[in-house]
C-alpha cells in the first residue's frame, strides 16, 4: 500500500517509517505541510497518510490558527479530507488525543484514527495501519 | 357693581388679608369657595359662580359654591361649548350675549361677565358674574376688577396644587427607588403618577434595542391589547425620536388624530395626552474617550379623556417622574447583566478546555449584554498579525470565510493593532479608515463597535474582543456596558492563561517526541540488536542520548512553569563544583545537540568556537547542571531563530577580564527586533518566529536568572548581525560564600 508520511521530526519517525516499510508498505516521507500539500495535489494514489498534528504552519497555513504550530496538522487534515473523503488517515501526534478527537469526530469514523505517539511503539504502530487498511479493526472499533 | 367711574379700585385696594389667609388653605375647595364668596362681595354681585374642570369627564362642573342657583351644582358644562364662546383661552373677561347663554343652558344669564382662571398654561376654571339686572352694563373697572380676582385666585390654586403635587411627588419618588424589579417599578410609576396628574389612565413602553420598537410594559388599567409601536409612530414614539415631551391638549385634532394611538377602547375617548420619553443621561465611549449622551429608556405616557388635562406643572411633574426612574430602570438592567456576568464569570472558572471558555465568553457578552455581533481574536507574535478565532452573529459560511480574512498584520493601523499596542477600549466610528474592507463585506458597517483588549492583569495580550450592535437604534456603547465587558474579558483571560492551549500542546509534544523517540530505539535495539551493524546501535545510541538530555532540560523548564513566576521560583541550593566551561560544558552541549541541530535541517559544523580562547577561561565553581541549562538554551534559540541552513552559523569565544570571564556566544539568525533588547528576558515574552512550533517564552528568562544565582549575568550585546550574548561570570563575587546560595 502507498503511504505518505507527513512529519516534521524525520529523525525520531524513522523507527516508525522503517517498521512500515518493512511491512511492504511504499513509504513516501515529507516533513512539511508545504511539501504535503503538494505531494497530495501531484499524486491521488495514496491509500492512506500518517499525520503528525504539530509542525511549523508553512506557508500554507501562516495564517491559519494553528496553535502556535502544535494544531498545524488540523487544517492540513481538513485540505486533505476536503480532496478525498474516503482517504483514510492517520493522526499520529504527541498532543493528547482527546484535545483533538472532536476535530475528527465529526467525520465518517471509518476513515481515520487517532494515534499518541507515545503509546505505539513502530511494530505496533505498522500492526495498527495494516489492520486500518484492511478494515480488520472496523469491527472493533464500529 | 360698580360704575364707570372705578378707577379707585385697584389692585392695592384689594383686601390682600382675605387672600393670605388662602395661602395656607387645606384644600383646593376652600381656596375655590372663598374666591367665589370673595367675588360676590367685592364685585357687588348678588351671584357669582365658579366653574372647574373636570378632568375626567372633559367639561367644567358648575361648583356648588357661591350664592344663588344652587341646583345647577354640578351641571357638567362640555369643554366644548366653553371653547367654542372662547371663554378657554381669552386673555379679557368675556360678556357672555343672549346666545351664547342660551348655549350655556342659561347656566349663566345673558350679560354675565367670565373669565378664566389659568394657571401652568391650563385653563383650570371660569369664574362668572351675573349682573344684578338684564340692562346693566361692566365699567372697565369691573373687568379689570375681574381679571384681577381670577389672576389671584389662579396664583392661589398654582401654589397650592404646586405644593400638594410636590409633596406627593416627593413621597412616589420615594416608593419607586426601593423597587427592584421593573414590574414592580411600573405599578408604582402608574399608581402615583395618575394620582399626581389627576388622570386616569398610563402606560409604560420600554425601548427594545434591538429593534428600536417600544414594548408594552405595564398600563392602568389593564389594556386589552397591549402592541408594540414601531420607531417614531405614535405620539409616544414621536416623543423618544425627539427626546421631548409631548403635551397633546387634544389628540383628535387634524394634526394629531392620525398619529394618536389608543389603547383601551373600553374607556372613554382619550383627548389629552402626555408623552414623556426616559432618557437618561450617560456616559459613552467615543473612540478613545468618554461622553455624555441622553440614553433611552422607554416612554411613560398618561393620558386624559378631557381637553387640555395636563398642565405644564403636570408636564414638569411627569418629567420628573420619568427622570427619577431613568436611572431605576437602569440599576434594574444592569443588576440584571451584572448578575448574568457573575454566573458567566463562575462558568469559566470552571471550564477546562479552550473551546469552551472561548464559547461560554462569547455567548455570554451576547447573552447578558445584548450584543448582536461578538468576536475573539488571538495575537500570534510569531507570525505578527492578530487573527480571529471565533465569531457570533454570522452565519456559518460567513464566519468561516471572515475568520479567513480578518487577519491584521500587528504593525498594521488596523483598529485591532492599535486596541493591542496600546491596551486601550476604542469605540471607532463605523466610518474610521482604520477599520478594513472586510467589516463593510459582512456588513459590520452598519453596527456601532466596542474593541476590548483581552489580557488578565500584568499578563501579555491574548487578544481582542469585539462586540457591537445596529447603531440604527443604538448610536452608542454605553459606558456601564463597557465595564461589564472589561470584566468578562478579564475572567476570560484568566481562564485563557490557566488553560493555556497551546501550552498544554507544546509540553505534550516537548515531553513526549524525545521520549516517543527513546522507547523506540530502546524497541529496536532490544529486538533487533542482532541484526544491527555496530554504526547502527552506536546511532541509536547517540539518539537516545540527544533526546535524554533534551527530556532532562525541558523537565527543568516545565518545574519552573509549574512553580509560578521565574522571579519567584524557590531558588534550589547551588551544587559548586571546578569547572572548565569549554571543556565540561560548551563541548559536551554541542554534541548533544547535533541532532537537534540536524532535525532542522541546518549543519553542525557550522558550530564553531575559536580555539584560541578555550585556555582563557580559568576553571571556576558552578553549578554545572545550571550553567548547561543556560548554554542549552542559548542553543536552542540560534537553532530555532536562524534564518535559513545557508545563513546558519554560531560562534563562540571567550574574554578573560580582571573581574570577571566573558563567554560570548554569537549567532547570525534573524536577530532581535528593535527595541526588544530587554523584552526578550521577560517571561513569556516570545519573538516572532520564522518556522517551528512557538516555545514556552521561558529560555531567556530562566537562563538569565541561572546566571544570577551566581551572581553573574546574562546580557544582550548586541541584537543582530550577529547577535550577540554574554553570559558574565564574576572572578571574586563568591569569595566570601562559598557555601551554596540558597536565597
Amino acid at each position: 500500500m502507498k503511504i505518505l508520511f507527513i512529519d516534521d521530526d524525520q529523525r525520531r519517525m524513522k523507527p516508525y517509517v522503517d517498521e512500515l516499510v518493512r511491512n511492504r508498505h511504499e513509504v513516501v516521507f515529507v516533513d512539511n505541510v508545504d511539501q504535503a500539500l503538494a505531494m497530495f495535489r501531484s499524486r491521488n494514489d495514496f491509500d492512506l497518510v500518517v499525520l503528525d498534528i504539530s509542525m511549523d504552519a508553512g506557508t500554507a497555513y501562516r495564517f491559519e490558527d494553528t496553535g502556535g504550530g502544535t494544531r498545524t496538522g488540523l487544517p492540513l487534515y481538513d485540505t486533505i479530507r476536503a480532496g478525498r473523503r474516503d482517504l483514510r488517515i492517520v493522526a499520529l501526534t504527541n498532543v493528547p488525543i482527546l484535545r483533538i478527537a472532536a476535530h475528527f469526530e465529526r467525520d465518517d469514523d471509518r476513515f481515520w484514527r487517532l494515534v499518541h505517539k507515545p503509546d505505539v511503539l513502530p511494530r505496533q504502530f505498522a500492526s495498527l495501519v495494516g489492520e486500518f487498511l484492511t478494515g480488520k479493526d472496523g469491527e472493533e472499533t464500529s | 357693581m360698580k360704575d364707570d367711574d372705578s378707577d379707585s379700585i385697584a389692585p392695592s385696594n384689594l383686601p390682600i388679608d382675605s387672600f393670605l389667609s388662602m395661602i395656607s388653605a387645606e384644600s383646593i375647595e376652600v381656596i375655590l369657595k372663598e374666591l367665589v364668596a370673595r367675588t360676590t362681595e367685592w364685585m357687588h354681585v348678588s351671584h357669582a359662580a365658579l366653574w372647574w374642570l373636570d378632568l375626567n369627564h372633559n367639561g367644567f362642573r358648575v361648583l356648588p359654591v357661591g350664592k344663588g342657583k344652587r341646583n345647577l351644582s354640578n351641571t357638567l358644562i362640555p369643554y366644548e361649548t366653553v371653547d367654542d364662546l372662547g371663554l378657554v383661552y381669552a386673555e379679557e373677561p368675556v360678556e357672555i350675549s343672549e346666545q351664547a347663554s342660551h348655549k350655556l343652558d342659561s347656566l349663566a344669564p345673558a350679560g354675565s361677565l367670565a373669565t378664566r382662571i389659568n394657571y401652568y398654561e391650563r385653563t383650570s376654571g371660569i369664574l362668572v358674574v351675573s349682573p344684578e339686572q338684564h340692562s346693566d352694563s361692566w365699567s372697565d373697572s369691573d373687568r379689570d376688577l375681574l381679571k384681577l380676582i381670577a389672576r389671584t385666585g389662579a396664583e392661589l390654586c398654582a401654589r397650592f396644587e404646586k405644593r400638594e403635587k410636590l409633596e406627593h411627588l416627593v413621597h412616589s419618588l420615594q416608593a419607586m427607588a426601593e423597587k427592584t424589579a421593573g414590574y414592580d417599578l411600573y405599578d408604582v410609576v402608574l399608581r402615583e403618577g395618575k394620582a399626581i396628574l389627576n388622570c386616569d389612565r398610563g402606560v409604560v413602553r420600554s425601548l427594545n434595542l434591538q429593534n428600536g420598537h417600544l414594548t408594552f410594559e405595564a398600563s392602568s388599567p389593564r389594556a386589552p391589547e397591549a402592541f408594540q409601536i414601531r420607531p417614531g409612530a405614535g405620539i409616544t414614539g414621536l416623543a423618544l425620536q425627539e427626546r421631548r415631551t409631548y403635551r397633546i391638549p387634544d389628540v383628535t385634532t387634524k394634526v394629531w388624530l392620525n398619529r394618536y394611538l389608543g389603547l383601551w377602547p373600553g374607556l372613554a375617548p382619550t383627548r389629552s395626552e402626555l408623552a414623556l420619553p426616559i432618557l437618561l443621561r450617560s456616559r459613552v465611549r467615543v473612540k478613545t474617550s468618554d461622553e455624555y449622551v441622553h440614553k433611552p429608556f422607554g416612554v411613560l405616557n398618561f393620558e386624559s379623556p378631557t381637553i387640555a388635562a395636563f398642565s405644564s406643572w403636570d408636564q414638569y411633574c411627569g418629567e420628573i417622574i420619568a427622570q427619577r426612574i431613568a436611572p431605576i430602570m437602569e440599576r434594574i438592567e444592569y443588576d440584571s447583566k451584572l448578575g448574568k456576568v457573575r454566573r458567566a464569570s463562575q462558568s469559566l472558572a470552571t471550564k477546562r478546555d479552550w473551546d469552551s471558555i472561548v464559547d461560554t465568553l462569547l455567548n455570554a457578552i451576547r447573552d447578558a449584554l445584548g450584543y448582536e455581533f461578538v468576536s475573539l481574536s488571538t495575537v500570534d507574535q510569531d507570525a505578527g498579525v492578530i487573527r480571529c478565532v471565533r465569531v457570533l452573529g454570522l452565519n456559518d459560511a460567513d464566519a468561516a470565510e471572515f475568520k479567513r480574512l480578518a487577519v491584521h498584520e500587528l504593525n498594521s493601523d488596523h483598529v485591532q493593532a492599535d486596541v493591542v499596542r496600546h491596551r486601550r477600549t476604542e469605540v471607532p466610528d463605523p466610518n474610521d479608515p482604520r477599520l478594513s474592507e472586510i467589516s463593510n463585506r459582512f456588513g459590520l458597517d452598519k453596527l456601532i463597535r466596542v474593541f476590548v483588549p483581552v489580557a488578565a492583569p500584568q499578563t501579555e495580550i491574548i487578544g481582542t474582543i469585539t462586540a457591537g450592535y445596529e447603531r440604527e437604534y443604538r448610536e452608542h456603547i454605553y459606558w456601564r456596558d463597557v465595564q461589564l465587558l472589561r470584566i468578562l474579558a478579564v475572567f476570560g483571560a484568566n481562564a485563557m492563561v490557566l488553560w493555556q492551549r497551546e501550552d498544554i500542546d507544546r509540553v505534550s509534544h516537548e515531553m513526549n517526541a524525545p521520549l516517543t523517540a527513546v522507547r523506540a530505539n530502546l524497541d529496536n535495539l532490544r529486538r533487533r540488536h542482532r541484526e544491527l551493524s555496530k554504526e547502527d546501535i552506536d546511532r541509536d545510541l547517540e539518539d537516545m542520548e540527544t533526546d535524554t538530555n533534551l527530556l532532562y532540560f525541558q523537565v527543568e523548564q516545565l518545574e519552573y512553569r509549574l512553580g509560578g513566576p521565574v522571579a519567584e521560583a524557590p531558588k534550589q541550593p547551588l551544587h559548586l563544583e571546578s569547572v572548565l566551561l569549554f571543556g565540561d560544558i560548551i563541548f559536551k552541549t554541542i554534541n548533544q545537540l547535533k541532532m537537534s541541530v540536524r532535525d532542522q535541517h541546518l549543519d553542525p559544523k557550522k558550530i564553531t568556537y575559536v580555539e584560541a580562547d578555550i585556555h582563557k577561561i580559568p576553571k571556576m565553581k558552578l553549578d554545572k547542571s545550571k550553567i548547561s541549562q543556560v548554554i542549552f538554551n542559548l542553543f536552542m534559540n540560534a537553532v530555532k531563530y536562524a534564518e535559513s541552513p545557508d545563513t546558519f552559523k554560531i560562534v563562540i569565544s571567550a574574554e578573560d577580564q580582571p573581574d570577571r570571564s566573558v563567554i560570548k556566544f554569537c549567532d547570525w539568525g534573524i536577530g532581535i527586533p528593535e527595541g526588544l533588547e530587554e523584552k526578550i528576558f521577560e517571561e513569556r515574552f516570545r519573538a516572532p518566529l520564522v518556522r517551528g512550533i512557538k516555545g514556552s517564552g521561558l529560555g531567556l528568562t530562566i537562563s538569565r536568572q541561572l546566571m544570577r544565582e551566581h551572581r553573574g549575568d546574562l546580557v544582550l550585546h548586541q541584537r543582530k548581525d550577529p547577535t550577540e550574548f554574554h553570559l558574565v561570570f564574576p572572578k571574586h563575587s563568591r569569595r566570601h560564600h562559598e557555601n551554596p546560595v540558597h536565597r
